[in-house]
């Protein structure tokens, strides 16, 4: 389904060529910081500029369901500042709210 | 009770009780990374899995300072990340509300690790606890008290408090027992409160006496007068030690009119005739 999963490397597209960003969960990563730092470079906003995650989304609940080291499969869709959130356990997906352009 | 149970699950986590701690010391608004600093060297294991200078910062941003917001103990300025520590005006009508005691003891009593918030019971054993209290202190006494005979009891503990040059402030509602103290402590700082709550009319059950010690001992007694029998119920609710989830809430109930007595004390020493 992902076509971007970069599980290291650097992003190298600008803006408008984006359809989506896929990042992994890093070692000791909250999933949620995860989110926002996937959001944070999607849109190339920092991290402070975004609107509080807690006001679309209870944070304690993504940071104990997707905590990593658990996989049994649970995927958790939301938007959030113009853009459509995927959490699965070990990675974080963003696209634009439309959905990627195919 | 809604406000109240945020309230209380607010403050029943260490995270964001070390926070409001943070904030208190600040006095102004400060900028989230500043207080991310703070906390990375004084509480980071209070932030778990997120550690990192940075990764307090992101947390203090997307979730602990906007959730202390809407319960109303800080006002947090997502524009310019700055946060400063609110009044709790919105609160203070519930002070006096039994219930909100009653499920304040269950709840901190219920967390289990250890026996924080404690119970006295019996107008005996408050007074013993009230003398321990006066004792204790080091630097600095805050005594509010609705009992002319029972602060008599205390005298001579207040007596070797100021000979320890603890700093003593003394509130009461009965001008009689006000100027006798004034008489006797000349070192004693006496006001007359004004807060509505200790002057509210005979509303049961009412608060006897507020003793805070060196601003990390708190007790605090109620008495209800309501009862069918001769004596007055009495109990009281002590917590010890800065951390403290009693000291924490009375510490910041209190805060600001702990810090305006220190500028009134300056007016009250100069009307002093001597």
């Amino acid at each position: 389904m992902s076509d971007r999963a970069l599980p290291d490397g650097g992003f190298e597209g600008s803006r408008p060529e984006q359809s989506r960003l896929t990042r992994r969960v890093t070692d000791g990563e909250l999933t949620s910081h995860t989110v926002l730092r996937t959001v944070s470079e999607y849109i190339e906003t920092p991290i402070l500029d975004l609107p509080p995650l807690i006001d679309v989304v209870d944070v304690e609940f993504i940071d104990e369901t997707f905590s990593g080291d658990t996989s049994d499969g649970q995927t958790l869709s939301f938007e959030y500042h113009g853009c459509l959130i995927s959490v699965s356990n070990d990675r974080v997906q963003v696209s634009d709210v439309d959905g990627p352009k195919r | 009770m809604k406000q109240e149970n945020e309230l209380l699950r607010v403050l029943s986590s260490p995270r964001n009780r070390a926070i409001l701690k943070l904030l208190n010391e600040e006095a102004r608004a400060i900028d989230v990374s500043k207080l991310a600093a703070k906390i990375a060297t004084q509480h980071a294991e209070t932030f778990q899995r997120s550690q990192s200078k940075e990764g307090i910062r992101i947390s203090l941003h997307h979730r602990d300072l906007p959730k202390l917001d809407s319960a109303g103990l800080v006002t947090y300025d997502i524009e310019d990340n700055v946060a400063t520590l609110d009044h709790f005006g919105a609160v203070e009508p519930e002070w006096l509300d039994m219930e909100f005691f009653g499920e304040l003891l269950s709840r901190f009593q219920t967390g289990g690790e250890r026996d924080i918030v404690g119970v006295v019971e019996g107008r005996q054993d408050v007074v013993q606890t009230a003398r321990k209290l006066v004792t204790n202190a080091d630097r600095e006494l805050f005594i509010m008290i609705d009992d002319t005979e029972v602060f008599k009891k205390c005298f001579d503990s207040v007596q070797a408090a100021t000979e320890r040059d603890v700093d003593v402030t003394c509130g009461t509602r009965h001008a009689e027992l006000r100027d006798v103290v004034r008489e006797r402590f000349q070192e004693v700082t006496v006001w007359d409160p004004q807060l509505d709550w200790m002057n509210a009319p005979s509303r049961n059950p009412r608060i006897a006496r507020l003793i805070i010690s060196d601003r990390n001992e708190v007790l605090l007694s109620l008495r209800d007068e309501s009862d069918e029998s001769d004596t007055p119920t009495e109990f009281g609710i002590i917590g010890k030690g800065e951390d403290n989830p009693l000291v924490v809430l009375v510490r910041e109930l209190m805060g600001p009119r702990l810090d305006h007595l220190d500028y009134q004390s300056a007016d009250f020493r100069k009307q002093l005739p001597f």
